[in-house]
């Protein structure tokens, strides 16, 4: 028996049985380290190819009920996601309120994410995503300050129109192809009828709200700057992999066609735009969360910009990215959210940090260094392959975009450790930090998030060699003269 | 500066607009799979086929909105928040010992309650009717868990307070999580016996899971299947009706997790 929707059900069983465990805190606890656990085995216990629900798989010649696909970068994906979410669920009983809500929707988050990864359905895509933006809003909602709750609710707001004009491109396929099924829908779409451009059109407005690419980046950046620490790293995490998860459903449906190449400059400019607007605004704040904030959708717009390319190589290096981008910005928000427990996230009213936490500080600065893309670490491997595939297709420009954009990611994530660790401040503030307890839980997984960065900065084989096989079966290689 | 802004969003939008209308105009429509689901006979009613057995597993997504958004508006009303200094300070203190505050609206008049309490109960059993009819009959979970949780909505505001058709919105909660976590188990049952995931079984052993007469014994698991989504969608409706109109709980709620945070 294949047990590979076990990956979406068990999460979303615990979910609800955690929402009635509110107020028993110690059960809260122990099944949440019980699940943390579990999370990890979960993408192990699947087989590889198509899964059909009910048992309803092809009839007539169609693909009659809802089928999801697994492969290797679908696992290499999701083992990350598990391990992210395990940790953040870890950290997270670190805090005094052992929240049952917390791990609630952090579950639902997981097993949608999941979903939408493993989908091979459009639809069923789309349930999921509409899910994880009522989530995403949740779990904002949890930190409780006014800022949260207007982010939260200029979230969801937003997100009732870009997902409901989703469904509407959604709707536009289905009428043109006759089926949702995603591998079926590919051989019918050939017929040249302006409905899927607009269904294309508005799954890339999906696309945006979802991963929080332009127009949608400043929504997206207050979401993750107004929670707490541990919760921005999930939230980040859930936004990269709806990214890659549905970048990879429109290559795989359009790329090669020969109406695509006109959508593929829409998505690079997305990209590039994303990545220029986050580093900017990142160079410009004082407050060290929205600084993070906004390097992540920096970051997460140069995945955008290697998948967009459309090459297997774009492919892999922008998998590939986004795996290490969550690696090492989860790694920096749970030293924002260590900070944080001393003394707030104002950078102006920070300082002298390294004394009292010295091991905390190398690792967060390992951190940092991944984000600049200096070796030996993961970003570094990454960001080599990004630009390589930039220049495989003859697009120099980008290229050089990534590195000056690199740089500006660098400067701003130095200030930032200098005013952090390094600014020397009186003897009160210091009296004051000694009085604060360093959460030991967030410290464990920011070592084992930190030692993965070097363990895929030495050797990036280890990730990579997941992702090829589905990458040259979606990918097209071209070459711009 | 702002006007040319203003020009800037008007001509995008209308772009956008324009784009989606020249797309519709070029609509054509493909049966495609719909014929298969027009061929294959399972329950008479042919959309309730579509929606719990070729597609049961969106239909679980769907319900996983509706337990998503209720919870989140729990949060939203103070249940596990880490800090609810501003919350607080939106609510004040209770005026009146009323559970719910609608009486500053004032007192309905007789022939208001003459009419909700009947019309109310009324409500209630057709909703029923619709769900455990629904794989026969026009209808089904979604629509009949919206009836019964109109039906005690209005009998809420009709009453306030002293309403008789009351749930306790503790037992919604559970009723709630018992509806999701019975479709969801239901669901591993049929990846036990039948080897995918929401299987449709029609027997266990020979013994058969609906007994029905022998045009819709297929109907299988998806009588039960509308039961449970009835039973999770009147609660979450209810929940969400019920957190809207009521203050009290939600002062309650705030003032049990301060003495946890103390």
């Amino acid at each position: 028996m294949n047990f590979l929707p076990m990956i979406i059900v068990f999460p979303l069983i615990m979910a609800i049985i955690m929402n009635l465990l509110h107020g028993k805190e110690k059960a809260v606890k122990y099944l949440t380290f019980a699940t943390a656990i579990v999370l990890i085995a979960l993408p192990f216990i699947g087989e590889y190819g198509y899964y059909y629900f009910s048992g309803h798989g092809v009839v007539d010649g169609w693909i009659s009920g809802i089928a999801y696909l697994y492969n290797p970068a679908k696992q290499a994906v999701i083992i990350t996601l598990s391990l992210i979410a395990s940790l953040v669920l870890i950290t997270g009983m670190g805090e005094k309120l052992k929240n049952n809500m917390f791990v609630t929707l952090s579950l639902m988050g997981f097993a949608s994410i999941s979903a939408i990864v493993l989908a091979d359905d459009i639809f069923n895509l789309y349930v999921f995503f509409e899910i994880i933006s009522i989530v995403q809003a949740g779990l904002v909602f949890l930190s409780g300050t006014e800022e949260a709750y207007k982010a939260g609710l200029r979230y969801m707001i937003i997100g009732s129109v870009a997902a409901a004009l989703m469904l509407l491109g959604i709707t536009f396929l289905l009428a043109s192809t006759g089926t949702l099924n995603i591998s079926d829908m590919k051989h019918h779409l050939l017929t040249d009828n302006p409905m899927v451009y607009g269904g294309l059109l508005l799954l890339i407005v999906g696309l945006a709200y979802g991963s929080g690419l332009p127009p949608f980046h400043n929504i997206k950046a207050d979401l993750y700057a107004r929670s707490k620490g541990f919760i921005s790293a999930m939230l980040q995490t859930y936004s990269k992999f709806v990214l890659v998860g549905l970048m990879l459903i429109i290559l795989k449906l359009f790329n090669g066609l020969s109406y695509f190449s006109s959508a593929h400059a829409v998505l690079i400019a997305l990209g590039v735009l994303a990545m220029v607007f986050g580093v900017v605004m990142a160079l410009l704040q004082s407050d060290y969360k929205k600084l993070l904030a906004y390097h992540a959708i920096s970051q997460g717009g140069y995945v955008a910009t290697g998948l967009a390319l459309g090459t297997p190589l774009g492919i892999v290096a922008g998998i590939f990215h986004a795996i290490n981008h969550v690696i090492y910005k989860s790694a920096l928000f749970l030293g924002a959210y260590i900070v944080s427990c001393k003394r707030g996230s104002n950078l102006h009213k920070l300082g002298g940090l390294l004394p009292l936490m010295p091991y905390v500080a190398f690792m967060v600065l390992c951190a940092k260094l991944a984000i600049s893309g200096v070796p030996p670490f993961n970003g570094f491997q990454s960001k080599w392959m990004l630009a390589e595939a930039a220049m495989q297709v003859n697009m120099p420009e980008i290229a050089i975009i990534m590195i000056i954009v690199s740089i500006g990611t660098f400067v701003s994530m130095m200030k930032a450790f200098y005013l952090i660790y390094l600014k020397p401040v009186d003897e009160e503030t210091l009296k004051e930090y000694q009085g604060k307890e360093v959460p030991k839980l967030a410290v464990f997984s920011l070592f084992v998030l930190t030692a993965l960065c070097i363990i895929i900065g030495l050797d990036p084989s280890l990730i990579t060699n997941y992702l090829w096989d589905y990458a040259r079966e979606i990918g097209v290689n071209y070459c711009l003269k | 500066m702002s006007s040319k802004r203003d020009l800037v969003v008007a001509i995008s939008f209308f772009i956008f607009g324009a784009s989606i209308l020249y797309s519709l105009a070029n609509m054509h429509v493909n049966p495609g799979v719909n014929i298969v689901y027009l061929n294959h006979y399972i329950v008479p009613n042919y959309v309730c086929a579509i929606i719990f057995d070729w597609r049961a597993y969106d239909t679980l997504g769907e319900c996983l909105v509706l337990v998503v958004a209720v919870m989140v508006s729990w949060i939203v009303f103070g249940k596990s928040l880490y800090d609810n200094s501003y919350l607080k300070e939106v609510f004040h203190a209770p005026e009146s010992d009323d559970y719910i505050t609608l009486q500053r609206w004032g007192d309905y008049t007789p022939i208001i309650k003459f009419l909700a309490y009947p019309m109310s109960i009324l409500m209630v059993a057709l909703g029923i009717l619709t769900v455990l009819g629904g794989h026969i009959t026009p209808g089904g979970g979604f629509q009949g868990g919206a009836l019964i949780a109109s039906g005690f909505i209005l009998s809420i505001i009709a009453f306030g307070s002293k309403s008789p058709l009351w749930f306790d919105h503790k037992f919604l909660e559970r009723m709630e999580a018992l509806g999701a976590l019975g479709y969801l188990l239901l669901g591993v049952a049929g990846m036990f016996i039948g080897g995918y995931y929401l299987f449709n079984f029609t027997q266990i052993n020979g013994i058969p899971v609906f007994p029905a007469p022998k045009d819709i014994i297929t109907a299988g698991i998806i009588p039960y299947l509308n039961i449970v989504v009835g039973l999770k969608v009147l609660a979450g409706l209810s929940t969400a009706a019920f957190l809207l109109s009521c203050e009290k709980v939600i002062i309650e709620k705030i003032s049990k997790s301060e003495e946890k945070l103390e």
